[in-house]
């Protein structure tokens, strides 16, 4: 196989046989048919696909619970809700945003675009990305039950004790909550385990490690970031159910009984913050990808921007306490942790500095992916300067659970992660679709949102300041609120029409966008080499890389692998440093058990709300349905594995190994 | 390219030694910050920091251990011919740098986290 990599072009590429792989790789990894065959689809495009919708829906009913609140407090004595369903809607709204939405919508668009990126045909594991949705999805769905039922969450999407405990915490509201976050938390860890095993192992020959994709990098990074954060939180929402349930009761969060309550902030926010970055990281992956695209330039500065993500991750680890300054800890203690707050600053403004050089630098294509990056600078810089004043002891114990915090937070997030979501969606969409969004309605989209946006959250700032609670759910006229609140209600309006005005244009061009070619922005990572929607093995002959920016340094007479089966679904592995080919690997078909496996165990965790018993009945069923998925894979590799008789360097390599 | 015959002569202890690069420094910070934090509370409690300092001077002492060894394996590869080949040389040198970076900044960073001990912040709770 590898000496075909240096034989540019060999003989095995002849129309004939070309053609002939063709047929065979579409036989080979066609997805089957039906209601089983779409819950046994393990294409990764599909599978993310389906993340992706699926989190936008989310996206939309957190936006509307939103709107309600708004409506609520838009005037003193509002009274569009109660009390107890404006706790419910504040919780639903913050808990889908963050654990339905952002991070999965995040790493649903890397399982979709790193596999191209890296020029593979599949994820690693199929089936475990499949199963991943398929728990994501039962946990979004049941923190909307608990809503629609009238028992959604209502501590807030952080859930502190003792309020979340349960002497306050009373019903199933929490433990609902809790067992939405660990089965979200589930699926998040197996996509991150997809991303780092396809990005060390699955790269194109050439793509060493100083060649891989910015957005690769970004998220490489980020799922390292999960596999270290989100074991913290899944470990402290089990621990908040045993303390909760009637027949364990621990006490790991009671005080009364030796527990301690702030060990709860300290395992929450150890998550919670690099959370934040988990968000933000492939969001800067973004806005690489689409300056350099958008600029017809290389990036400026690669090395920095690599730089600024592994040490931006790292450093997002050291930061938590920000959280906790109005807890009695030491003085002392805080102010290490004011230290790495403020000098995270450094990367991020490295980042920026190297994205404007890119700008320019380049000759600008003003598209609406590049205006969404463009409306990010001045609303992710406006919220990291909060940041860095939030990150000020004295500061921040004056506006600790004010408005400005929530001002702060959604620029953060809505301005560094949002926004470039949105161009990253006008962006990659005629991949994804094959037909291209409309422009004109992109603009209007970016207007609405920019404006609406900034009508919403600056007046928040100043409510913070004149000394608004977050979380209350009305407030007397004699407070003079009551402007700057109905401001920000018209603001939410204005965003909301925005969204609307984002998914008519999405379901619009579905049908009637025009057809895009593969590479109709003349972009420059290998993604854009494949057919716009790609085929369901990506690539029929796996690309040699030959420079950073693959496409726009690859010569006519580029090389390509030759030499895997075509007759199964196979992927080339290669070495983690310079992307040597090393072996090939066998990946599984479509299979139901997936779907079967997250259904018990999304069973098991909802019934942990009610019986510990769940737990040994849920590893038996689990058990069962793995016992399935093992050995259907062990009758799969009864196939036949012959190499293909034509390609006669193959079968020396096979005879000397 | 390289071939997977000459992959194997990739001299693993370079490979070693440009992660110990790039990821001591880190790792060392991580570890001062989180020692930092418990012996402040014990130096709170007992007037006495000097705790403190030893944890503050170990994590530089290991974060400029890192940045050394990448600073070597980084004047080593200096004949590297361009940035972004495809080559090992070009790769190692890419991945001294970064580690070079990262030292310089975790060092910084460690450096930062000794002042509110250095300043004398107070214990008030």
């Amino acid at each position: 196989m590898h000496g075909d990599l240096d034989n540019k072009q060999s003989s095995n590429l002849s129309t004939e046989n070309l053609e002939r792989e063709r047929v065979e790789l579409e036989a080979s990894w066609r997805q089957p048919g039906g209601i089983i065959g779409w819950l046994s689809n393990t294409d990764h495009k599909t599978v993310a696909l389906r993340n992706i919708v699926s989190a936008f829906i989310f996206f939309a009913f957190a936006g509307i619970l939103a709107i309600f609140m708004r409506l609520q407090l838009a005037r003193p004595d509002g009274q569009v809700l109660g009390p107890d369903l404006y706790n419910q809607f504040f919780t639903t709204h913050g808990s889908s945003m963050m654990f339905l939405f952002a991070v999965p919508v995040m790493e649903a668009m890397g399982l979709y675009l790193v596999p191209l990126m890296v020029g593979t045909r599949s994820v690693p594991f199929p089936r475990l990305n499949a199963y991943g949705y398929f728990v994501y999805l039962i946990g979004g769905i049941l923190l909307y039950v608990g809503l629609i039922l009238n028992i959604g969450p209502d501590a807030g999407w952080f859930a502190y004790v003792p309020l979340s405990g349960p002497e306050y915490g009373t019903g199933k509201r929490v433990d609902l909550w809790s067992q939405m976050v660990s089965l979200t938390e589930i699926a998040a860890l197996v996509g991150a385990a997809q991303i780092i095993v396809c990005v060390f192992k699955q790269r194109a020959p050439g793509m060493s490690l100083n060649r891989i994709p910015l957005y690769v990098w970004s998220m490489l990074v980020t799922a390292f970031m999960i596999v270290f954060a989100m074991p913290a939180v899944m470990l402290s929402s089990s621990l908040l159910s045993m303390d909760r349930l009637t027949s364990v009761s621990t006490h790991f969060f009671n005080a009364a009984e030796g527990g301690d309550p702030i060990l709860w902030q300290h395992l929450f926010w150890f998550f919670g913050h690099p959370e934040v970055y988990i968000i933000f990281i492939p969001a800067t992956g973004f806005v690489s990808a689409i300056i350099t695209t958008f600029s017809r330039r290389k990036t400026f500065g690669y090395i920095a921007l690599v730089l600024t993500m592994i040490s931006t991750a790292f450093i997002g680890f050291g930061v938590w306490v920000h959280h906790m300054f109005a807890t009695p800890l030491p003085q002392l203690g805080q102010s290490i942790f004011t230290a790495s707050s403020m000098l995270i600053v450094i990367p991020n403004s490295v980042q920026i500095f190297c994205w404007i050089s890119t700008l320019w630098l380049g000759r600008l294509n003003l598209k609406t992916p590049l205006i969404f990056v463009l409306g990010f600078f001045g609303i992710f810089v406006l919220g990291g300067l909060t940041g860095v004043m939030l990150a000020s002891v004295p500061l921040d114990l004056q506006l600790h659970d004010t408005f400005f915090v929530v001002a702060h937070f959604h620029y953060v997030l809505i301005g560094g992660a949002v926004f470039p979501l949105f161009g990253a969606i006008y962006y990659w969409f005629p991949k994804f679709t094959g037909r291209m969004l409309n422009e004109a309605a992109g603009i209007t989209n970016f207007v609405l949102l920019f404006v609406g946006f900034n009508l919403v959250f600056f007046p928040m700032h100043i409510l913070g300041l004149n000394g608004m609670p977050r979380r209350i759910y009305t407030y007397v006229a004699e407070t003079g609120w009551g402007d700057l609140n109905m401001l920000a209600t018209i603001g939410a309006f204005v965003m909301g029409v925005a969204v609307v005005v984002f998914i008519s244009n999405v379901i619009y061009s579905l049908y009637f966008g025009p057809v895009a070619g593969p590479n109709p922005w003349g972009a420059d990572t290998l993604e854009w080499s494949t057919p716009s929607p790609p085929r369901p093995y990506n690539y029929q002959n796996i690309p040699v890389v030959q420079g950073r920016h693959a496409l726009w340094e690859r010569t006519d007479d580029a090389p390509v692998v030759t030499g895997l089966h075509t007759n199964i679904r196979e992927v080339l592995c290669t070495t983690i440093h310079d992307a040597l080919p090393e072996h090939r690997y066998a990946l599984n078909g479509p299979s139901i058990i997936p779907f079967l496996l997250a259904l018990v165990t999304g069973g098991t965790f909802i019934a942990f709300m009610f019986t510990p018993w769940s737990i040994p009945g849920g590893m038996l069923f689990s058990f069962l349905v793995l016992f399935g998925w093992f050995w259907s894979n062990s009758i799969e590799h009864r196939e036949p594995y012959a190499p293909p008789k034509d390609n006669p360097s193959y079968d020396r390599e096979e005879k000397a190994a | 390219m390289e071939t997977t015959t000459e992959a194997k002569k990739i001299d693993a202890g370079a490979a070693f030694r440009l992660w110990i690069g790039i990821l001591l420094p880190p790792a060392a910070w991580l570890a001062q910050l989180q020692a930092l934090y418990l012996s402040s509370e014990y130096g709170c409690t007992n007037s006495n920091f000097t705790r403190n300092h030893v944890v503050v001077v170990s994590a530089l002492f290991f974060s400029i251990v890192g940045l050394s060894i990448a600073w070597l394996e980084w004047t080593r590869s200096r004949n590297a011919s361009a940035i972004d080949d495809g080559d090992r040389h070009t790769r190692s040198r890419f991945m001294a740098l970064i580690g070079v970076m990262t030292g310089f900044l975790f060092s910084l960073l460690i450096v930062a986290q000794w002042l509110p001990t250095l300043m004398g912040v107070p214990c008030d709770k």
